[in-house]
């Protein structure tokens, strides 16, 4: 008696066709990493391929590059306001270094933004200045929805 | 790769019986590594504007007979939403403060999105809404807010400005 595996390719190829229609080919990979919590909302609305930012605990990243650290969500040192001045700067110059690599025509002012839910709004309010004077007023807040 | 089997040999008749063990192995490898790969996270995007501060008009623009209506969302410990509506033919200076859910002691979004519902039948060409918070305020509370807000002002700008109640 042999092992009739003709069925069994056609279940594989089911599910190969099944996980390469859910697997999605972006060039911005847009992922949940380990240490960060995204919060939970209801919408519709699709991610749109741009810049990424993300703001964990310990670092801000600009495409998946660590570009400032954070300590417990704050810039600089703690209450150090040279250290977050200098912080919000060098962001502030990365970015608008980012958005010049795209002619003026075409220039995107749309920037996603994956931040962790624990994230006070006092850093929100500095990336955002720095996103803003950089030309990104458009901002794609990730979240993860519920069903 | 195909094979001629044996009791194929008879003149004018060849069966080809097709060896689909390493397509099996293929198959499994690429399911591994697809399984492995694939976030099963549904992420979606809530679309918001910065609110950009800049110079006063000069004079000689040309200026409205009537200040826009304006509405502004605040965030504020502990746990109370404030809404301002300015602006508009009547120049209001309307300011509604919500306090903290007293049983649950958070944010009391259910009453902000009754007074936004009552507020969109009351002023239908009212689109934009500016949300600001104080700076201890998490970013799970401003999303949850900007939320509330969307389905009846889908135009949602984050203020820049520092909320101090």
């Amino acid at each position: 008696m042999s092992l009739q595996i003709t069925s069994m390719a056609d279940i594989f190829t089911i599910i190969l066709v099944f996980l390469l229609k859910s697997f999605s080919t972006s060039l911005t990979s847009i992922s949940q990493s380990g240490n960060m919590t995204l919060p939970v909302a209801q919408t519709d609305a699709k991610i749109k391929e741009t810049l990424k930012l993300e703001i964990s605990a310990d670092a801000i990243t600009v495409d998946d590059k660590p570009v400032v650290k954070l300590k417990n969500f704050e810039m600089g040192n703690g209450n150090d306001p040279e250290a977050q001045r200098a912080a919000a700067d060098k962001l502030l110059k990365i970015l608008s270094d980012q958005r010049k690599l795209t002619p003026d025509p075409n220039r995107d002012s749309n920037l996603i933004v994956m931040a962790d839910e624990r994230m006070p709004y006092s850093t929100l309010q500095s990336v955002l200045t720095s996103a803003a004077s950089a030309g990104f007023v458009d901002l794609q807040l990730v979240v993860v929805t519920p069903n | 790769m195909s094979h001629t089997s044996p009791e194929g040999s008879s003149e004018g008749s060849e069966e080809f019986d097709l060896n689909i063990a390493p397509v099996i192995d293929c198959l499994t490898v690429l399911i591994a590594y697809l399984l492995v790969s694939v976030s099963f996270l549904s992420l979606a995007v809530l679309d918001v504007g910065v609110a950009v501060s800049g110079e006063a008009p000069t004079p000689d623009e040309a200026l409205p007979k009537e200040p826009p209506l304006s509405l502004v969302i605040q965030l504020a410990q502990p746990h109370q939403v404030v809404l301002k509506l300015t602006g508009g033919a009547k120049n209001l200076h309307l300011t509604v403060p919500l306090p903290s859910n007293g049983a649950t002691r958070a944010f009391d979004f259910d009453k902000l999105k009754l007074q936004l519902d009552q507020i969109k039948q009351k002023y239908p060409s009212l689109s934009d809404v500016s949300v600001a918070a104080e700076g201890t305020v998490v970013y799970k509370d401003m999303v949850k807010a900007i939320e509330t807000i969307k389905p009846d002002f889908p135009k949602v700008f984050i203020s820049g400005e520092n909320v101090s109640l």
